[in-house]
């Protein structure tokens, strides 16, 4: 019931603020919300470029997918007030999405849990998973995906994070259904979107392995999830084609991602970096960047092999924080996930310290902006301390939460204190090693 | 693990994150990344392109600098006189060919016309038996030598020869200038200070400008003009266009107003006339140029500039004349700058008659300003041998034809030293900086001038000045465009020492736990093995 609440006060919050046209300027002129990628003044550009002449990659415009500028046009001739309607229905389906991947993930995590309760050690009931979490975490997740003031942000600019937050929304969901179709399904689209989900194919192996009612091999869950996405993806790629019969179309979005050539401030660390580069070592830098993004797949799928959703979310975070032209956007959508992992919190460090730094950093960041932009009296260096403030915030986050996760693994087997008496054992987990 | 557990839910248990398989794929994982997809990616995109060049036919050049400058001699005597010509070319064998040091060696041929090239470029001598008191050469436009012998006895003939190689050796072919430009070029020797022709002497350019100005400082007064096309067209474009395949020459001229020179001539009484008359001494001359300079413009053109300056004297300064330095009034009234240009004081005759507007004199100034533009261009005027050679004039065009030949031979000279030069400058900075990126047109453009040094230096050996000319001017554009070029200027090129700075910064901080952790896998390695040995040996 309160699921629903909040679903109607998101949509009502929506609804309102897209009659305010001040607050439509101020804030699609934001660097944090918008990107070259995602902006909706740049796909209103290309649209009119595409309706003037042939083609509409131009270097300074439009940098998204074709079809997405197919539909969106499509709409805008025929429907223009559908437009807003369309973001809203995309987040109001990403928060039932999320509510119900919460729901069937805590359940099926609590009945693993009761199966498994004689292997537990004893004592550890206060910290494992309790019914009372499969019943008030999804609300929790719904409300604050609806209500928090990212995706309120993202929505109201009509950026394109929207689209690719629903569609790992309903990865999320098939992921815990274990159908490999959907998931592929999913990952293709948000592949052909940004680049960057492409990683999430490890995960939808491990997931379908877990989730999967009939069980199978690892190696073949593999083999049908890359069959899958490839067809999906050939689709796609296709349709696009079609629509711009062009394959310097096709390939112009994904060079744009990779090589990064637009340096306009964003809430990320490329910009910062590129601007002041030599042109000798621009390349290479641009492939540091880009490797540092990817590096992390594999190996957290080998360590969290057995913890397929985790890894999603841990892949999710990840990305959202270190590619080419992030935006509150990418993180708003992990961040809401958090309270599935609220039985791990005991384990946090400092949750305090990035909840405040996360906080510190948002408020300061469109401060030193004006004082950068508009007052003339900081630079650059002080936007991207700000934002550098935000990434690491958001990182710690996610290592915290990481090794909470972890932590938590280990004490539900080995008990709530570390071994007593004689030995003093360190319980020394370390990501990478 | 019981078999009650049903197997999906087995890895909800399952603590493999932690186990030592695991964490080892996972190091190992990265590790092929970094040194996979890493080390190459690194390697591949910071490598410097350097095209190829041809450094050891550089150092070749280099290192053998001679120059070999062929000139045919024919010796044309009357018709039943074959004998004399035999011993007048023995004569002058000896006495030419005695001095071969230094690095160009002059090579006087005597071998029969056998090499019909487009032109003979080389020195034609006729001989006359007349019954003259003493014998006399004379130098014709062509260069043909005519002689004039009372007789034909061997002490005269051998006379004959010390007369020509005297002639030959410092006018026409003038192997002193040429030594002495080819060790300034190569900084061998240091008397090209003492050569007055050298210093003189502009330096090669492909192009010049040619700026004639004409100024008037109290145009109130006496204001002049000129018509410049008119004028250049009759006097300066005859000897142009003659000097065209070594020159590219732009004339431009301008009249400037209110431009004055700060000077204080002094006062003479002229004791014929009692007229007073002004001078300027030799050491006033040396100020007066920098004050107007800056108002010539002469570096509105990218090429280099002879500026020649024709200046009205100011009304209370009439007649203003110029002293030399033993005293005599000079007959031009004109001074010339050396690689500069050239400057002459107009006096305006007859001030209280003129309405204004004087037209300035073709004839006064030109007849100045030639023969300091062929000084400028590395010919002499009047040169004195003996009074027994007498030049002939060289007509409207200013020019001889043993004149042309001697600038071709003089560029073409310098022009095969500079660009030699150049292209040794130019090496010897590239193996030296390793990491400055060299572009392939640079690479065209060396090779070219390589080629073109070759295959001057072959024309050169032959006696083909034309050919000679035409690669060496070549060669010389090739070497300093390769030399001059922007790319090579620009901070393209990293020293080893800032790729330290530019690494650190992130590869330090990320390397840290990378390192740390392989510290711990390697003491864990240890106490591995360690553990077995113990296991070992408790067994």
């Amino acid at each position: 019931m309160y699921e629903i609440c909040a679903l109607f006060v998101g949509i009502g919050l929506r609804m309102w603020l897209f009659r305010m046209p001040r607050v439509l300027l101020w804030i699609s002129s934001r660097p944090e919300i918008e990107t070259p990628l995602t902006s909706w003044g740049r796909l209103i550009e290309g649209e009119a470029l595409m309706r003037n002449s042939q083609s509409y990659q131009n270097k300074h415009s439009y940098h998204g997918s074709t079809l997405l500028l197919a539909l969106i046009s499509y709409l805008n001739l025929n429907a223009p007030s559908s437009v807003e309607i369309l973001f809203i229905a995309s987040d109001v389906i990403s928060a039932v999405a999320l509510y119900l991947f919460a729901q069937k993930f805590l359940r099926k995590e609590l009945k693993s849990q009761k199966e498994c309760k004689e292997k537990l050690f004893k004592g550890v009931s206060s910290i494992l998973i309790k019914p009372e979490h499969v019943s008030k975490v999804p609300t929790i997740i719904c409300a604050l995906y609806m209500c928090n003031p990212f995706s309120l942000a993202t929505c109201i600019s009509k950026s394109s994070v929207t689209f690719n937050n629903l569609f790992l929304a309903l990865f999320l969901l098939s992921a815990v259904q274990g159908s490999i179709w959907q998931m592929a399904f999913y990952v293709a689209l948000s592949t052909y979107e940004t680049l960057y989900p492409v990683q999430l194919l490890l995960a939808t192996g491990l997931c379908a392995w877990k989730y999967q009612e009939k069980p199978s091999t690892l190696k073949i869950c593999y083999l049908k999830s890359l069959a899958c996405f490839t067809f999906w993806m050939a689709l796609i790629l296709t349709l696009s084609f079609l629509c711009e019969p062009t394959t310097s179309s096709l390939l112009s979005h994904y060079k744009f991602i990779l090589s990064a050539p637009d340096q306009t401030p964003n809430v990320g660390v490329f910009w910062y970096f590129f601007t002041e580069v030599f042109d000798h070592f621009h390349t290479f830098f641009i492939c540091v960047f880009q490797i540092n993004v990817l590096i992390y797949s594999i190996p957290m799928s080998i360590k969290l092999k057995s913890h397929p959703v985790f890894l999603v979310f841990m892949l999710i975070a990840i990305t959202g924080i270190f590619k080419s032209y992030p935006s509150v956007g990418d993180a708003s959508l992990w961040l809401c996930l958090l309270p599935l992992w609220s039985h791990t919190f005991s384990y946090l460090r400092y949750p305090s310290v990035t909840g405040a730094m996360l906080l510190t950093s948002t408020i300061l960041c469109p401060v030193m902006w004006h004082m950068w932009i508009n007052a003339h009296s900081a630079n650059a260096n002080f936007y991207f301390a700000a934002t550098l403030a935000y990434t690491t915030a958001l990182v710690l986050i996610t290592t915290d939460t990481a090794m909470a996760y972890l932590n938590w693994h280990v004490r539900i087997r080995e008990g709530l204190k570390p071994c007593v008496a004689g030995t003093s054992e360190k319980a020394v987990l370390r990501l990478m090693n | 693990m019981s078999t009650s557990v049903n197997p999906k839910h087995r890895t909800f248990l399952s603590n493999d994150f932690n186990s030592k398989k695991t964490q080892t794929w996972a190091a190992i994982s990265i590790g092929v990344v970094i040194f996979a997809f890493g080390i190459p990616i690194w390697w591949k995109t910071t490598e410097v392109y350097r095209a190829s060049l041809p450094f050891d036919e550089i150092s070749s050049l280099y290192e053998d600098k001679s120059l070999i400058v062929k000139v045919p001699i024919l010796v044309k005597v009357p018709e039943n006189a074959d004998n004399v010509a035999d011993i007048l070319t023995n004569a002058l064998k000896l006495d030419l060919n005695n001095d071969m040091k230094g690095q160009i060696k002059f090579l006087y041929s005597f071998d029969d016309m056998n090499s019909k090239s487009n032109k003979f470029t080389g020195i034609v001598i006729r001989l006359h038996v007349k019954s003259t008191e003493q014998m006399e050469a004379h130098v014709a436009k062509d260069g043909t030598i005519t002689c004039t012998l009372p007789n034909t006895e061997k002490n005269t003939i051998d006379q004959l020869s010390l007369l020509i190689r005297d002639l030959i050796k410092d006018v026409i072919i003038n192997e002193a200038l040429l030594h002495h430009m080819v060790g300034n070029i190569y900084r061998t020797t240091h008397e090209d200070r003492h050569d007055r022709n050298l210093i003189k002497m502009v330096q090669a350019n492909p192009k010049f400008e040619l700026l004639f100005s004409l100024l008037c400082p109290e145009p109130q007064v006496q204001a002049a003009t000129w018509d410049m096309e008119k004028d250049s067209e009759m006097f300066l474009t005859p000897m142009l266009n003659k000097l065209q395949h070594l020159f590219d020459f732009h004339v431009g001229s301008q009249i400037l107003y209110y431009t004055a020179i700060p000077y204080k001539p002094k006062v003479k009484k002229d004791e014929q006339n009692k007229a007073l008359y002004r001078y300027l001494t030799p050491q006033q001359l040396s100020l007066v140029i920098n004050p107007i300079e800056g108002r010539l413009g002469s570096q509105v053109s990218s090429d280099p500039t002879l500026n020649f300056v024709v200046y009205l004297t100011e009304k209370k300064f009439t007649p203003l004349y110029i002293k030399t330095e033993n005293g005599d009034l000079s007959k031009s009234n004109a001074f010339l700058v050396p690689r500069w240009g050239s400057m002459q004081f107009y006096n305006i005759k007859n001030i209280s008659e003129s309405n204004g507007l004087t037209r300035v004199d073709p004839q006064i100034f030109m007849s100045a300003f030639i023969p300091h533009l062929r000084i400028l261009l590395g010919l002499q005027n009047n040169p004195y041998v003996g009074e027994q050679i007498i030049f002939e004039d060289a007509g409207y065009e200013n020019i001889a034809d043993w004149e042309l030949n001697y600038l071709y031979r003089l560029r073409t000279v310098e022009h095969i030293a500079s660009s030699i030069h150049t292209l040794h400058s130019l090496s010897k900075l590239l193996n030296q900086i390793s990491n400055i990126v060299i572009n392939d047109n640079i690479a065209t453009e060396v090779y070219d001038a390589v080629e073109s040094i070759i295959k001057a230096k072959a024309a050169l050996k032959n006696g083909d000045l034309e050919t000679a000319l035409k690669y060496s001017k070549k060669a010389f554009i090739a070497s300093e465009t390769a030399f001059f070029d922007p790319t090579l200027l620009e901070l393209l090129y990293f020293p080893e020492d800032q790729k330290f700075a530019i690494y650190i910064p992130l590869f330090l901080p990320i390397s840290l736990p990378i390192l740390i952790s392989l510290r711990y896998a390697f003491q864990r390695c240890r106490k591995k093995d360690f553990d077995e040995e113990e296991k070992e040996k408790t067994d």
